[in-house]
């Protein structure tokens, strides 16, 4: 088997997908924080504010896991453009 | 585009400052003065809460920290690339808060102190600890780069499938990732900040 450029680019390519499975975990947990805030708004509706910024707040920490296979799909990205 | 920014926040902050100097103490603030007296308000209120007595020093970096984000994660609205989608700028704002994490331990600890916390539970974990008091730059770094990035690169791609539906549809969009997206992550990059500060911070005795 040949190891070419083309080869490195192709597998840089296909790592920069296989990078973003890493969103099934942002996904979830997201979905699950938000799960359980319209539990907490339908046990007391009245703190629906607080419980708002509370869930968006832990969601977009919650978010950082896929950024960060963001990120290093971008990299890999300019592997194969570069 | 951030030194331009940053240029004309500064140029609106000394119009404000002149503005407030002309003011007589008997008057009732109106318009922008009234609007600026109620952020830096909210934002005192907000240190209070976690500093506690020593929020006098840390308020104002929280809002010139919070008031560039602002500005600069909403910029894409205005048809330019927002300073923010730039790991540059979001690394050297999270190192910029790292050495006010880490300053803030030290001046009110003392130096001994400070070393000492290093090795708090058991000895063995001092490795453990450096490495976690590095990655909360890089962490608050890519968080917030990794962020706007996405809303550009997103945006971007909407811009050459549209072609010309674009002005119909994208609005929507720029709403999403500039404005909610963008605010979001000012205000977890702010809280973040303020939580490590107050705790590297040593307890208060009083």
């Amino acid at each position: 088997m040949e190891y070419n450029v083309f080869f490195v680019q192709g597998m840089a390519a296909l790592g920069a997908g296989i990078a973003m499975i890493a969103g099934i975990g942002a996904g979830i947990g997201q979905g699950m924080a938000a799960g359980r805030a319209a539990e907490a708004v339908g046990r007391q509706p009245e703190a629906q504010g607080k419980i708002t910024t509370t869930m968006i707040v832990g969601q977009a920490v919650a978010e950082t896991t896929g950024l960060y296979a963001l990120v290093i799909a971008f990299i890999l990205i300019g592997v194969v453009n570069g | 585009m951030s030194l331009i920014l940053v240029g004309i926040l500064t140029f609106f902050i000394m119009a404000l400052n002149v503005k407030i100097r002309r003011l007589s103490p008997t008057d009732t603030p109106t318009g922008i003065v009234l609007g600026a007296s109620v952020v830096v308000d909210f934002i005192n209120g907000f240190a209070k809460q976690n500093f506690g007595s020593r929020w006098k020093v840390f308020a104002p970096f929280i809002l010139t920290l919070g008031l560039y984000l602002v500005f600069a994660n909403t910029m894409g609205l205005f048809g330019v690339r927002p300073p923010t989608s730039s790991a540059n700028v979001t690394i050297g704002l999270s190192t910029l808060s790292f050495f006010v994490i880490q300053g803030a331990g030290v001046a009110t600890k003392g130096v001994k102190e400070y070393i000492k916390g290093f090795f708090q539970p058991l000895p063995f974990m001092f490795p453990l600890n450096i490495i976690g008091e590095l990655a909360v730059p890089v962490s608050l770094g890519l968080r917030l780069f990794g962020n706007i990035f996405s809303g550009v690169i997103i945006t971007g791609l909407l811009y050459a499938f549209l072609g010309l539906a674009a002005p119909v549809i994208a609005p929507v969009f720029h709403a999403i990732f500039d404005v909610f997206f963008g605010l979001i992550q000012v205000v977890v990059f702010v809280l973040l900040v303020t939580i490590f500060t107050a705790n590297s911070l040593a307890s208060e005795n009083e």
